[in-house]
């Protein structure tokens, strides 16, 4: 059985980096249970809800709040467009009402977490990531190092960076390059 | 000079190892490199821009004119550095800069003996247009002039040290540590607003700093300090300057982490680039001393008697034993007094001839000779002032009786105070005159989000400074919606004489005649004298802002720190004006320089840019692939064996592919999701040829245009399923296309129910070419690769082994060939799978370069024939565009310009001889002369395996007509001229046999 091969496969070496120490920033990566996009027009929500029931989501959601169940987590990322991540083949709702796209190998997730982790972020985006504006559960979309990403706060210091699978080994070198003064341990798994 | 006995703000217990020119100076921390080369009696720090007059220490702070060096050694080093705000450490290396051989015996100092032919605009006066067509001329000497010019010397070498970027917002952004901002940052943490507060020091403080040790203030900031520290919404950044303000609340900000350190910390980094975004902000950036104008006054031993008196109580120096002291306004009484009290001799020349009692008994009752209506007409000596010579001046500041000269080691002078207005007015506009506090401050407008508070807004008095910063604080904190109670001000201390009170506008002393004693200089960074002013305004350079550029004065660093008041009082005097009828200038960002470091962060080498990877990428780089760049991503170039070159390698693999078989990543291409029941339709719009008909299962080559008629892209889309097609597009312009689409859709096309999204970090690609790439494909599959079950252009889905994966039969190279689509994740596993059943079959992978030898040989376009300039015609796709539809660009490719049949179109080149032609030639009629810019252009070139020849595709006029013409190909840049003769540009197999076989 052929195994998915991470675009950070190289860079998942664990590891401390930067100054001894408790480390401010850790740094890892996990594998998507599967994502997929939904996408509709103007009667986005209603032709959504049967994949939107399958998930047990009960509505597309804000774009500011993630919704997560038990089997997806699911981004609101356009008035439009639902990007969820499930194990499930949702390939059978797609219509000509409810486009729906495979991207699961499209993304990498990467893992920061840490005291300093929203430190960290501060120097990659311009957007306000205080714990009383970036709160858990919320998620931007936004750019790192001008390559679009969508941050999932998922605790008070952890945060799942959903990044470009062929971008995914110059993120996290940005990212590594930003978190070295802070100390920084690496997992090669989450 | 001496370093006092006790006092100041330093630490004794810590001396530190600092050194200039190699003479180590009496250091301890809590000095700055300036006040440590005073304490060694350094009166000479560096020469002057121009004049490479000798220069000292003259302040004590950001607006430093002369005591500028380099700075540390090796990659470290670093020119133009301020001595007066470079904070001493243990290893401090410096050196002078701008003087050769040495800083006491500089050649460059004969500028000084020319400098009556060296004013304002002797360059250009000079150099340009003395001879007939003397541009040449000009820009030989601008080499030279060139060379002369700058300050520091910068090091060419690599920069070791890390620098970062960080984003912060806050509801108060507070400008300045003194009173007044401690006191805006105490109201608005207490209201509970989230304050950022930035001072440009290392301690908080501000003026007070300056002030005796043990003086009431300390107490007060002592407290202050305290409760800001106890509230945790209030964030204080030290070391860091408030450089630039600029709309929305952003803020930008230079922290200096380590350069108080010989080298950062492990792992830790230098300078970080703060962008602070911030609901509102107050300005508390104080006021800075000017200086007055005489002969001389820019002599090492002339120093700002603020400069002197913060020397003095901060870092216990005394800066001179025998002090004159020269002011216009009250508060060089309290510097005078204070001097005297640490055993100087002091003799103050005040050019007011009433002076308030109660200045006056300040230097009086601590014995300083007060010489009322008097100015320092000269100042006496060169590389150290000895003495000066003083005179009894009337109200407009000209001798108004005999002058006598009194000996002095040390001149300090107060010409008044200029509000720091720089952020105030990079945001808004030109501050205003304040007639009666004699200086430029800023408007407060109550719907700006930068109000300024304390002297920074010329408050007269403590009071005023502590109640301005206390209710701009609560103001800002209201406006951002915190409503806790902020309780009173701190109260106010007693503190010495303001400025604004009783000041004189006369900032010059001349002789009875209104002539000056000698060069007297108005901005000293630029070496501009009053003379220049002068020469601008009898020029007819009158506005400040021809003043400005003609001049320099107020320019580059100083940005009007010491020299625009001084400036405009000329001008004004000159034009019988007014100083505000005059104006002044606009403040522009960075307040004080900002290193590129900062500015450029971790943005620089392989993070200049993001780089974008194949998800094969990595088998490329263990396999021996020299890799090119394409955009922002790495392909594999060649995969050279043995000592192989580029030239070898290429040949070999093109060649390889033509009689075996070879695969390519092609995981670059850009790869779009189509999707919605009008996908068809949009394609129908955005392609020039029908979609409508495409079946599933099916793929076409398309080509777009952009608006104005011009072809934009091209590429190969299949149809996935009912409401899904796969669109692919080159490498460089999937961006380009995708954001075409959206933009369309999102505007023009609002009525049709598509998506498009890109899948191209999805999918990893994969090109396998050759006569036996069937049997290749076939012996790692389940589908039928049969030619009746999967012709050309068609598409079928297939197992490599577990894995799921899309064949698309089409041809790049013009050789049966397949492109297998694979889930990124597979990609290297399914590429390995084959290369690995490939050995069977002599199969090779094969690189960028090989793939052009192969598309130039079939005669496909690519970027070098589709750059923005050419139209289908041109590109030989006319008969693609479909007449019985509209499509972007069907209108405007119709025009005149677009239809001339004496276009350039494309042709095939074979070259004769045994070079290659270069891209780019022009081409000329075989017996025509090879000027102007031809007939045509050559395009994309290759060495053709294939035909065992050097081949080109170029586009020449009326090209189609022209087969079997033989052509000049003359490259300009080389100076190589070669002979081709034009053909068909489908080179190889131009029936399609191979690749439909």
């Amino acid at each position: 059985m052929a195994e998915v091969l991470s675009a950070l496969s190289k860079k998942l070496v664990s590891g401390h980096y930067g100054p001894a120490g408790d480390a401010g920033i850790r740094l890892s990566g996990r594998r998507l249970r599967g994502l997929w996009q939904l996408a509709g027009w103007a009667n986005f929500e209603t032709a959504a809800a049967s994949a939107l029931e399958a998930l047990g989501l009960s509505t597309i959601g804000t774009f500011q709040s993630a919704q997560a169940t038990q089997i997806a987590c699911a981004w609101r990322i356009a008035p439009d467009k639902l990007l969820v991540e499930s194990a499930h083949d949702l390939g059978a709702f797609n219509s000509q009402d409810l486009a729906v796209l495979n991207l699961s190998h499209a993304r990498e997730a990467i893992i920061l977490s840490g005291p300093a982790a929203r430190d960290l972020l501060s120097q990659l985006i311009a957007i306000d990531v205080s714990p009383a504006a970036f709160r858990r559960g919320a998620f931007l979309q936004t750019g790192i190092h001008h390559v679009g990403v969508l941050i999932h706060c998922v605790e008070e210091t952890d945060f799942e960076i959903l990044v470009p699978t062929t971008w995914a080994e110059s993120g996290w070198e940005v990212l590594l390059e930003n978190a070295l003064p802070f100390g920084l341990e690496v997992h090669s798994n989450a | 000079m001496r370093r006092l006995n006790a006092g100041g703000r330093i630490d004794r217990t810590k001396p530190l190892s600092v050194t200039f020119e190699g003479r180590a100076l009496p250091a301890y921390q809590g000095d700055t490199l300036a006040s440590a080369m005073l304490a060694g009696s350094v009166s000479l720090a560096g020469r002057s821009f121009k004049y490479h007059r000798p220069r000292g220490v003259f302040s004590a702070g950001v607006e430093e004119p002369g005591a500028l060096v380099h700075l540390r050694e090796g990659d470290r080093h670093e020119p133009n550095v301020r001595a007066t705000t470079t904070e001493a450490f243990d290893g401090l290396v410096s050196t002078a800069q701008n003087a050769w051989p040495s800083l006491t015996a500089d050649i460059g100092a004969m500028n000084n003996i020319l400098s009556p032919v060296l004013s304002a605009g002797f360059y250009y006066k000079t150099f340009i247009g003395p001879f007939r067509n003397s541009t040449r001329f000009w820009m030989m000497c601008e080499a030279f002039i060139r060379k002369a010019a700058g300050m520091g010397r910068a090091t060419t070498l690599e920069d070791p040290d890390r620098y970062e970027k960080r984003n912060a917002f806050c509801d108060v952004l507070v400008i300045g540590g003194g009173a007044a901002g401690l006191s805006a940052a105490l109201a608005a943490g207490r209201a509970g607003a989230q304050v950022i507060l930035v001072e440009q020091d290392f301690e908080l403080g501000g003026a007070i700093l300056s002030d005796p040790v043990g003086a009431p203030g300390d107490a007060w900031l002592s407290r202050v300090k305290e409760e800001l520290a106890s509230l945790p919404n209030v964030r204080i950044l030290l070391r860091t300057t408030a450089f630039g303000a600029y709309d929305g609340g952003t803020y930008g900000l230079v922290e200096r982490v380590s350069d108080h350190l010989k080298t950062p910390q492990s792992g830790q980094i230098r300078q970080r680039y703060w962008l602070v975004h911030a609901g509102r902000a107050v300005l508390a950036t104080g006021a800075l001393e000017r200086p007055l104008v005489f002969a001389g006054n820019d002599r090492p031993g002339v120093m700002l008697a603020g400069a002197v008196r913060t020397y003095l109580n901060r870092f216990a120096v005394l800066a001179g034993q025998n002090v004159l002291l020269a002011t216009n306004n009250d508060t060089a009484y309290s510097t005078a007094a204070e001097l005297s009290r640490a055993g100087a001799f002091v003799t103050l020349a005040d050019l007011r001839a009433d002076p308030p009692d109660d200045a006056l008994a300040i230097a009086k009752d601590a014995g300083v000779t007060v010489l009322t209506g008097h100015g320092v007409l000269k100042a006496i000596g060169r590389k150290r002032v000895t003495s000066a010579v003083i005179t009894p001046v009337d109200e407009r500041g000209r001798a108004a009786g005999s002058t006598r000269k009194v000996p002095a080691d040390l001149i300090a002078m107060s010409g008044g105070w200029s509000p720091v207005v720089h952020l105030w007015s990079q945001l808004y506009r030109k501050p205003q005159y304040d007639a009666h506090a004699v200086c430029f401050v800023p408007c407060q407008e109550s719907e700006h989000h930068l109000q300024p508070a304390g002297t920074a807004f010329a408050a007269a008095t403590l009071d005023e400074v502590i109640a301005q910063g206390f209710n701009r604080g609560i103001e800002a904190a209201r406006a951002s919606g915190s409503t806790g109670e902020a309780g009173d001000p701190p109260p106010p201390f007693e503190a010495g004489p303001f400025w604004q009170k009783n000041q004189s506008p006369v900032w010059a002393t001349r002789k009875a005649d209104g002539s000056l004693a000698g060069k007297a200089f108005v901005d000293f960074q630029h070496d501009v004298q009053l003379s220049d002013i002068d020469q601008a305004h009898l020029e007819g350079y009158v506005s400040v802002e021809h003043l400005k550029r003609y001049t320099t004065t107020g320019m580059a660093t100083d940005q009007g720190k010491l020299s625009n008041v001084n400036a405009l009082a000329r001008m004004a005097e000159l034009r019988g004006l007014s100083i505000p009828d005059v104006g002044t200038t606009t403040f522009r960002p960075p307040y004080t320089p900002v290193s590129i470091g900062a500015i450029v962060g971790h943005e620089h080498g392989r993070h200049f840019r993001p780089t974008r990877l194949s998800p094969i990428h990595h088998w490329h780089m263990d396999n021996g692939a020299r890799m090119t760049e394409a955009g922002a991503w790495m392909r594999p170039w060649f995969y050279p064996q043995a000592d192989e070159d580029l030239q070898a390698a290429y040949i070999r693999e093109a060649a390889h592919v033509r009689q075996n078989v070879g695969m390519i990543d092609v995981s670059t291409l850009g790869k779009i999701a189509v999707q919605g029941p009008d996908a068809a339709e949009f394609l129908n719009r955005v392609y020039v040829n029908g979609w409508k008909t495409l079946a599933i299962g099916r793929l076409r080559y398309g080509a777009m245009l952009r608006e104005d008629g011009f072809v934009m892209d091209d590429g190969a889309t299949a149809r996935l399923g009912e409401w899904d097609y796969f669109m692919s597009t080159t490498t460089a312009n999937a961006a380009k296309v995708l954001a075409f689409s959206e933009h369309l859709l999102q505007t023009a096309w609002k009525d049709l129910k598509v998506h498009v999204t890109s899948v191209t970090d999805q999918w990893a690609a994969i090109a396998l070419a050759g006569p036996s790439s069937r049997a290749l494909l076939n012996s790692v599959t389940d589908a039928d690769l049969s030619r009746e079950a999967l012709p050309n252009n068609h598409v079928t889905r297939a197992h490599i082994g577990d894995v799921a994966v899309r064949v698309h039969r089409m041809s790049y190279s013009g050789e049966l060939a397949y492109e297998i689509y694979i889930p990124a994740g597979y990609g290297q596993h399914v590429w390995e799978t084959l290369h690995a059943a490939g050995q069977a079959h002599n199969l090779k992978p094969y690189g960028t370069e090989a793939m052009g030898a192969l598309r130039i040989e079939k005669g496909h376009v690519a970027g070098p024939e589709i750059e923005g300039r050419t139209t289908l015609k041109d590109l030989g796709l006319e008969g693609l565009a479909s007449s019985k539809k509209p499509f972007v660009g069907s209108v405007l490719r119709k025009r005149p310009v677009l239809t001339d049949p004496d276009r350039p179109t494309l042709i095939g080149l074979e070259i004769e001889g045994d070079g290659g032609a270069k891209p780019g030639s022009l081409l000329f009629q075989a017996k025509a002369e090879a000027k102007g810019h031809g007939e045509g252009w050559v395009s994309s070139t290759t060495y053709s395996p294939a035909l065992g020849k050097n081949i080109a595709l170029a586009f020449l006029k009326n090209g189609k007509a022209r087969l079997g013409e033989t052509v000049r190909v003359v490259n300009f840049v080389g100076g190589e001229t070669l002979s081709a003769r034009v053909v068909s540009h489908h080179f190889f197999d131009p029936e399609g046999e191979r690749q439909n076989g």
